[in-house]
């Protein structure tokens, strides 16, 4: 994006309605085009955010976040350079480089580092911060030249290295990466002494807009993938099964297939975060079967489910994935280096991610990887991350043996010894809450959003209710699969704003049960729900429906009687974490 | 000769939205409703971005209006 890009991005008008999001800007130069480019890259990642930007004093960095007030920003941008650690490492103050001045620059730098920690932790505590380290070159201050590095120069790139790993330490900073920064922006491509000289804005307009691009990103997230599905022959591995044998595919250096080993390896990594990677071949089952028992793979048969292995077509195969998952085709990749094989399951699933593996070109695998990572990206690994796979595993069993018949759901969910954990203290897990929310689709009351700065705002509020539910039964732990939030309005009136479950957990009647503990935490009479139809909430808005007569309508409400009269049997058992206030 | 004249324009528009196209192209820059002097620091930077050349604000200044940056930039740019 170029600055008249940027300029008329952040003119064209915002919706009516649009929320607003409130950045605070905190540099120590002139933040000038910066902003511009920051406003701009925020309204592309989010066109119906109202964004308002505002920023703090010329040359007091450190000094504007000590001032901030957390209760007027949904969120903060730091952007530091070297002058702001000690002014001699900028060049709009003389305030000289001879050799003996070296060490205490280095130690005012790290004081100032100091100073900055402090006021960033203080502030991390009410307001999710974004950081971006020192990005300019240094100024040829140092006796070694430049094509060597001074013990001084290391000194102050240790202390920032410090530093940035101190402050990040915390859930709610995030450190925009270096390596992306040195890959989109180059080093000798940063630096623009004129504007820094004229104006105090040091960048070059391009510079200024990857920086501002990569925060933006940071402050609005990205929406990552829940699944990846992958063919086998010539992708996971190289060769083909039914022609070369289960001891006649590769994936190793010395048969020429490292492409595929790496790959498996990143595979492995996704599905220990908790990814769902399942496989669509055409091949024989039994011989698919046999060539997961070689031990010799970095993608185990275990972090794979399900493993589709017939001769119909791929699109078959992924809908059938789909179905176990219970997962929207949006939500996943997939993988095949038959571009044949991509644009048939492509035209069947329009909003699925479909990519040619890059078997041949070295370059575009390179990318192909990095684009896999980001896709699929996190920001913390919960104790639900290590659990979907298999609940999804043991609920495609559950169900399977539901669908026989051989029980009804009545004596089903009874063996299951179902057993629910409702916690509504907001300190306790405010992160899977936040995420499960920001994730969910289908059973989600509105498709609402939040990001930190008003979900932390959210749980601040002394009026906001939240309720966390964890399930688990004879077959495993899904760990916490529902949400509740919501406040009191009122003759026992609970006003229901977000509510979501996670697909792992339907059709085990647990919903029946959130409402039932609202009507009794609460003391309620009536539920109003703050329901929104959306695309993709119709297994809500059918549960919805099973307690009201006629369309189900925004705000629906939900009196105890009738919740009694209509609940079916719920043979979970019951505990409560009760809130520590 | 058309083709600058959009490319201005363009730049001149982003930079003070407020302005009519007939104000911006008739109008001196300190009489534009918006101008100031981020402004003109904004406005040199579009104008080195789209045309490629170097122009420092207080030259700029002196230019005074649209066509004569117009004629400014014809010149350098040849």
């Amino acid at each position: 994006m170029n600055l008249i890009e940027a300029l008329e991005r952040v003119r064209r008008p915002v919706p009516e309605n649009a929320r607003p999001l409130r950045v605070f800007l905190a540099c120590g130069f002139t933040p000038l085009h910066l902003e511009t480019f920051l406003a701009a890259h925020l309204r592309n990642f989010h066109p119906d955010y109202r964004v308002e930007l505002k920023s703090g004093l010329f040359g007091d960095l450190v000094g504007n976040l000590e001032r901030l007030r957390s209760e007027e920003h949904d969120v903060v941008a730091v952007v530091i350079e070297w002058s702001d650690l000690d002014s001699r490492l900028g060049l709009r103050i003389l305030g000289g480089w001879k050799v003996e001045s070296l060490p205490d620059i280095v130690n005012s730098a790290d004081q100032s580092l100091g100073r900055l920690m402090r006021a960033l932790q203080g502030i991390s505590t009410t307001l999710p911060v974004c950081i971006c380290l020192p990005t300019l070159p240094l100024p040829p201050m140092f006796y070694t030249g430049t094509q060597r590095s001074s013990i001084f120069e290391l000194s102050l790139r240790r202390n920032i290295a410090f530093f940035a790993e101190e402050v990040s330490i915390g859930r709610q900073v995030s450190v925009v990466s270096g390596q992306r920064l040195d890959e989109e922006s180059p080093v000798s491509r940063r630096f623009d002494l004129r504007a820094e000289i004229t104006q105090g804005f040091p960048y070059k307009t391009t510079h200024a807009s990857v920086i501002a691009k990569l925060l933006a990103e940071q402050i609005t997230g990205n929406k990552a993938k829940k699944g990846l599905i992958t063919d086998l022959d010539d992708t996971l591995w190289a060769g083909i099964l039914g022609e070369a044998g289960v001891e006649g595919v590769h994936w190793h250096l010395e048969e020429h297939a490292q492409l595929h080993g790496i790959y498996q390896q990143l595979l492995a990594s996704l599905a220990s975060a908790g990814i769902l990677i399942a496989a669509a071949s055409k091949n024989d089952a039994s011989l698919v079967d046999k060539a997961f028992e070689r031990n010799d793979l970095l993608l185990s048969r275990t972090s794979l489910f399900p493993i589709e292995a017939h001769w119909r077509p791929k699109s078959e195969s992924v809908r059938s994935i789909l179905q176990k998952w219970n997962v929207l085709a949006e939500s996943v990749v997939f993988v095949d280096d038959s571009p044949m094989e991509v644009a048939e399951v492509q035209c069947a699933f329009p909003k699925m991610e479909c990519l040619v593996f890059p078997k041949d070109d070295y370059a575009a695998f390179w990318g192909f990887l990095n684009h896999l990572r980001n896709r699929f990206a996190k920001t913390i690994i919960s104790e639900e991350d290590s659990l979907r796979l298999q609940s999804i595993r043991n609920s495609g069993a559950l169900w399977e043996n539901s669908r026989e018949g051989r029980n009804s759901l009545d004596e089903f969910l009874l063996q299951a010894k179902g057993s629910l954990v409702f916690a509504s203290d907001k300190a306790l897990d405010g992160e899977r809450a936040f995420e499960l929310i920001n994730k969910t689709n289908q059973f989600n009351l509105n498709g609402k959003r939040y990001d930190k700065g008003t979900w932390f705002k959210l749980l601040k509020d002394p009026a906001t209710c939240l309720v966390t539910v964890s399930y688990e039964d004879k077959f495993g732990k899904l760990g916490k699969i529902a949400v509740m939030l919501g406040r009191l309005s009122g003759q026992n009136k609970f006003v229901v704003e977000s509510w979501v479950m996670s697909c792992r957990a339907f059709s085990r009647r647990i919903e029946f049960n959130c409402l039932q503990y609202l009507f009794q935490k609460f003391d309620a009479v009536e539920l109003v729900f703050e329901l929104q139809v959306t695309s993709r909430n119709g297994p809500l808005i059918e549960f919805i429906q099973k307690f009201v007569d006629g369309p189900v309508e925004q705000n629906a409400r939900l009196s105890r009687d009738i919740f009694k009269e209509k609940v079916p049997k719920l043979p979970h058992h019951i505990e409560e974490l009760v809130a520590n206030e | 000769m058309n083709d600058c004249d959009d490319r201005l324009m363009r730049c001149f528009v982003s930079t003070f939205p407020g302005a009519t196209r007939d104000e911006l192209r008739k109008a001196k820059f300190d009489a534009i409703s918006g101008w100031d002097s981020l402004r003109g620091v904004t406005l040199v930077a579009v104008l080195e971005e789209e045309f490629g050349v170097q122009i420092d604000l207080p030259e700029l200044l002196e230019l005074e209006t649209f066509d004569s940056v117009k004629r400014y930039l014809l010149k350098r740019v040849a």
